[in-house]
């Protein structure tokens, strides 16, 4: 099962490293797991403009204040571990936030006692457990 | 900088308040892509396959994103 890097990082932030597919080059990220964040992606303009998004509209968010306000919304492909998702990206802010919506296929364990945060994609953790209990029956 | 024309996200607004009632019940809580110029829409559960819909039938346009029964189409808490 290929690796997930990902951690706690100096400030308590969970971070994953993905990959962003611009139109005009891919790059790596360590990117912020904000489960505050109900959408897929954010990055910053700057990153944006380094990379080259499809620019696809705007989209109502509410901010963590409370207000509400219409973002530009892009599409880019992200990477995470083996697999690549089109991701809903908005435009905003200083750091790349990964979102609920990209994390979907995953199960993620956070220890902060020992700065290790596991991301395994559920689909293969439901097949070793099928196995597992599959050959469990087969050994009666 | 929001992305699109003042008056498109309120062409949009509008068409989606006229389908609300009909959406809440048959997609609760899936997303909707509003294109402001056709009024056309499209809905899945995932914000990003309803964008490669709508942009799969109209390459370069600019279109709208909620969330159905929600008053944004996401959120940021904390």
């Amino acid at each position: 099962m290929p690796e997930i890097i990902s951690g706690i990082d100096s400030q308590n932030n969970v971070r994953a490293e993905i990959e962003i597919e611009g139109l005009y080059k891919t790059t790596p990220y360590g990117g912020i797991i904000d489960t505050g964040f109900s959408g897929g992606l954010v990055i910053p303009l700057i990153t944006a403009v380094d990379i080259g998004l499809e620019k696809v509209g705007a989209s109502s968010v509410t901010l963590a204040d409370g207000s509400v306000q219409v973002i530009p919304t892009f599409l880019s492909k992200v990477k995470i571990g083996n697999d690549t998702y089109d991701a809903t990206t908005l435009i905003m802010g200083h750091e790349v936030l990964i979102g609920m919506e990209l994390l979907h296929d995953y199960r993620m364990c956070i220890s902060p006692i020992s700065g290790e945060v596991v991301i395994e994609k559920w689909e293969s953790i439901q097949r070793l457990s099928d196995l597992s209990e599959s050959l469990r029956r087969l050994g009666g | 900088m929001i992305g699109m024309r003042p008056e498109q996200i309120v062409i949009a607004e509008e068409q989606f308040e006229r389908l609300r009632p009909t959406l809440i019940t048959k997609y609760p809580d899936q997303y909707i892509v509003i294109d402001p110029i056709s009024k056309e829409y499209w809905i899945d559960p995932v914000s990003s396959v309803a964008l490669k819909k709508a942009t799969n039938m109209f390459p370069g346009r600019n279109f709208y994103l909620k969330k159905i029964g929600a008053d944004t189409a996401f959120s940021f808490t904390g």
